[in-house]
């Protein structure tokens, strides 16, 4: 090739090389003005709006349950990490990781990532300086918002918690999450979501968790739940479920702890459910009956003319419509039962809210079971009638006894009383709703009449009698289904009670259910009795009650 | 030795002036807009927002230094350095991709660690390369038709280019094999044997491309920009943002606030903040500026093109590196190429790359600073360098 033609090649590339130079400024000016519509303040906005202050939760008297505290996340940035041993020393003195998994993570991972996240302020704080006095590279802080439980694993399940972006994951947290929690407001810097106050009373709520703790350990429970129910306005004033967990740090629970066995759990009710069967059963039949004869073990003739063997824990004796509470016996109400329509008998139970969610405002409610009529056996009736073949949850219960304390009418469960704007203006208040006249008040005032003597000397739940106190109870002891194949555990039971303070105010109900207690006692009598008579001694304390003399 | 005449020689000494002028200013507008992009970054992570702009500086002095080295060195020093500065190289690149000195960094193992001092080698390497090919491509410019004498410069590039190619970071391996080959082809080499040569690499080249998943993505995300706003195109559409937000007169230094938005805004995306701050003022400016270096670069090339084909080669595939650079590191602000990892030289943070930007100029300083002899005489430079010295 000869020169003349290499000098052309070679200007050629000098002069597209300039030229390019060249067309390049005039791209950028074109670049300049073709991207002006994609107006850059559009993109500000989002920016200065991103702080979402998430509402805070309150109990009924106005005490913090949840709010917002400042939390920092720490990061580590690798390309600036000059010395990782020192940068894993700090990191594992202050945060909940361990120097070998700071070392490997930096050995393994470039970039960017989170060492901790919702680290408390003190901790963040100390982090800092020492970062700064060392001079160590490479860990930044970042000052964020996250949630702090005061309270700590108190209703913990209903309250629920948040994750690591503060969107609520569980119980209230997560069913109002649009409302605590809302999108970004694009007018204003800061964007207040909306404050909840709970019907939940901080001191109620203790006595049933310590009750509810109590049992779980001297009883050796797989799990206790519980509801204490204001019985005229359907509030819930406490709702527990243990094992529990802390919100705070709910990355070290289980799935054990973080259900909500009041409104998630669901069983046979077992004898408590006597209280609403025979309500049922009254106003069908009246309450005038014959007494029934109970010898413990009864053969009772079915209408297709086969027998259904029904046995009692002991020998009742002669059992009046009334004693059938005070001693819990099977084969009265199963007698009572199988003269009753079965169509009529389910409506008057269905009409307790039983096989139906409450919607009290707490996810995951199981909806409990309760077959209609035309799919029952020719047993059913009898054995539904002392708490078998059906499903329950504590909350349901709750909600069925309101209509005894409240002359009849049943009343709609309710977790949140009132919202608030972060300013203080009202957006919601619970209003005390009736479900429907599902019993006379007359049978009403007399499910209570019956239920008060099973507290009396010789009644079942006589172990919760406070002399003054006026206590309307009545016990159960379920057998749980067999875990290793069909029909009934001969050692698995769930021990439950409802009762009925007449509180000064209005009266409580309070639901307790152990499931599979392992300690000994099997009996709602001997388990759950004495943890609500340790609760209404609690309420006579705090003034709640005031004993008569 | 070979007396010449003064009519025979052109003393280009008084481009020097302009070129340093140009360094100056090129270097001074680069510090400032390290600062102006890394400064919150520093101050966040090392509590100073000077630490990067100071750790550019330590670069500077030794980037200048090296510089004002290979300026000024005679052609017997030069020539002992090449195969030497080849060799080691060829020794930093294969500790980097197999010995653990080897550091990776967002997924590439570019980065050699010894002690505290990090360097990244491929940018050595096209400095040394650089050096040998003017080297050889020159003494043997006369027999370079010789397809075996052209192949050992083209088998050089192309394992070097590979080695790059191995530490990932394809797109510095496409710009080396390019001014490798644009210094061959400029050579009396047969173009023909490039275009084989071609043929035979670019397939497989086709093939690398097709291998990587990110690599791929970023030529789609480029063929299709709108279509992953907040993916691989995100840096791209945050700097023409940051180009929009400029304007004409640009935000003024310090005052820009997309520059946040874009995450590697010290180092590949700096031009974006430069240009939001300085706007089209600011960025014409600089483009006039490396449009100066090349005039320079390529105008003292052309004088040593028939007396001095080293310095020729020298200076033009220096030009070349610094000047292609910097086009497509500005081209990919604006959108006009797919993103890449090219540095813009003199601005983004990086001390080996600035340390070779300025070594590189040196070059250019050095067929700036050596009169050209306007005849060839091929195999007598050296004494009439000696005689023109003296």
């Amino acid at each position: 090739m000869d020169t003349r033609e290499k000098n052309v090649f070679y200007r050629l590339l000098v002069i597209i090389t300039l030229c390019a130079a060249v067309a390049l400024l005039g791209m950028y000016a074109f670049a300049m003005a073709g991207t002006e519509n994609i107006s850059s303040q559009n993109t500000y906005r989002l920016d200065i709006s991103e702080r979402v202050v998430r509402g805070s939760l309150y109990d009924r008297d106005g005490r913090l349950l949840a709010l917002e505290v400042p939390v920092y996340s720490v990061s580590l940035w690798i390309p600036s990490v000059r010395n990782p041993e020192a940068v894993a020393d700090v990191a594992s003195a202050y945060l909940p990781v361990t120097r070998e998994q700071v070392l490997e993570r930096i050995a393994q991972r470039s970039g960017f990532f989170y060492l901790a996240r919702g680290i408390d302020y003190e901790t963040g704080e100390a982090l800092q300086n020492e970062i700064n006095q060392r001079n160590i590279q490479g860990i930044s802080l970042e000052k964020q918002y996250g949630r702090s439980y005061p309270y700590r694993n108190m209703a913990a399940q209903s309250i629920g918690f948040t994750d690591i972006d503060n969107n609520g994951a569980g119980g209230i947290e997560y069913y109002y999450n649009s409302r605590l929690y809302p999108l970004p407001d694009p007018e204003s810097a800061v964007t207040y979501g909306e404050q909840l106050v709970l019907t939940l009373s901080v001191p109620h709520q203790a006595l049933l968790d310590r009750a509810l703790e109590d049992i779980l350990e001297d009883h050796r429970a797989d799990g206790v739940s519980g509801v204490i129910m204001d019985g005229s306005t359907g509030d819930i004033l406490a709702i527990g479920s243990h094992p529990t967990f802390d919100p705070n740090n709910p990355g070290i629970s289980t799935e054990q702890q973080r259900m909500n066995r009041a409104v998630s759990s669901m069983y046979e009710p077992g004898s408590v459910f006597k209280v609403f069967s025979l309500a049922a059963l009254i106003e069908l039949l009246g309450d005038d009956h014959p007494p029934y004869m109970c010898r413990r073990t009864h053969h009772h003739t079915l209408n297709d003319g086969s027998t259904i063997t029904i046995n009692c824990t002991t020998a009742h004796g002669e059992v009046s419509t009334r004693d059938i509470i005070k001693y819990s016996c099977n084969n009265a109400i199963a007698h009572l039962a199988l003269q009753a329509d079965s169509q009529a008998f389910y409506d008057t139970l269905i009409s307790f809210g039983f096989s139906q969610r409450t919607n009290a405002g707490l996810p995951g409610e199981a909806p409990g079971v309760l077959a209609s009529p035309e799919r029952w056996s020719e047993r059913s009736k009898p054995t539904i009638a002392f708490g078998q073949e059906s499903a329950m949850t504590a909350l349901q219960a709750a909600q069925a006894a309101t209509a005894l304390t409240n002359r009849g009418m049943m009343l709609q469960p309710h977790i949140v009383k009132e919202i608030r704007e972060f300013e203080g203006a009202l957006t919601y208040e619970r209003e005390v709703l009736d479900l429907g006249q599902v019993i006379s008040p007359d049978t009403a005032e007399e499910i209570l009449s019956f239920m008060k003597t099973a507290v009396e000397p010789g009644g079942t739940a006589n172990r919760m009698h406070i002399p003054g106190v006026e206590l309307a109870a009545k016990t159960g002891t379920a057998q749980l289904p067999d875990p290793e194949g069909g029909g009934y555990s001969q050692t698995r039971y769930l021990a439950s009670t409802i009762a009925v303070v007449s509180a000064d105010a209005s009266p409580l109900i309070i639901y307790i259910a152990a499931d599979y207690p392992k300690a000994g006692s099997i009996y709602g009598a001997t388990v759950v009795v004495p943890a609500i008579r340790q609760i209404v001694e609690g309420l006579i304390d705090f003034g709640e009650v005031t004993p008569r003399r | 030795m070979v007396r010449l005449t003064p009519e025979g020689v052109r003393d280009q000494r008084s481009l020097l002036f302009p070129l340093f002028l140009v360094i100056l200013l090129l270097t001074g507008l680069g510090l400032t807009a390290l600062y102006s992009a890394s400064s919150y970054r520093a101050g966040q992570l090392a509590g100073d927002s000077f630490h990067y702009v100071k750790r550019q500086m330590l670069f500077v002095l030794l980037g200048v230094s090296g510089g004002i080295f290979i300026t000024l060195i005679p052609d017997r020093v030069l020539r002992i350095i090449i195969p030497l500065a080849l060799g080691i190289s060829l020794v930093l690149m294969i500790l980097t991709l197999t010995t653990p000195l080897g550091e990776v960094r967002l997924g590439a193992r570019r980065w050699l660690r010894i002690g505290p001092l990090s360097m990244q080698p491929s940018e050595v390497v096209k400095v040394s390369v650089i050096l040998f090919l003017a080297n050889y491509l020159g003494k043997h410019d006369r027999d370079m038709q010789r397809l075996s004498v052209t192949l050992i410069p083209v088998g050089v590039s192309l394992l070097f280019a590979a080695l790059i190619l191995l530490q990932r970071d394809f797109s510095t391996a496409v710009l080396f094999i390019t001014v490798c080959f644009a210094m061959i082809a400029v050579s009396s080499t047969r173009l023909i044997y490039l275009v084989y040569v071609m043929l035979i690499t670019v397939i497989p080249g086709a093939l690398l491309l097709l291998s990587e998943e990110y690599r791929f993505r970023r030529v789609l995300g480029f063929l299709f920009s709108e279509a992953d706003p907040s993916g691989i195109n995100y840096q791209v559409n945050m700097s023409l943002r940051a180009v929009a937000a400029g304007g004409i007169w640009g935000s003024g230094f310090g005052l820009g606030t997309v520059k946040y938005r874009i995450p590697e805004v010290s180092s590949d995306f700096i031009f974006a903040a430069y240009a939001e701050e300085t706007g089209l003022i600011g960025v014409g400016v600089v483009t006039l500026l490396f449009i100066a270096l090349g005039v320079i670069g390529f105008r003292s090339a052309s004088a040593h093109r028939r007396g001095d084909p080293r310095l020729f080669q020298l200076s033009f595939g220096c030009t070349c590196m610094v000047l292609w650079q910097a086009l497509i590191n500005m081209a990919v602000v604006i959108g006009a190429l797919p993103p890449t990892g090219l540095p813009l030289p003199f601005f983004s943070l990086g001390g080996t790359n600035l340390t070779m930007v300025m070594v590189m100029c040196g070059c250019i300083a050095r067929s700036v600073t050596i009169p050209a002899i306007r005849e060839s005489s091929y195999g007598e430079l050296d004494s009439a360098e000696y005689v023109l010295y003296k």
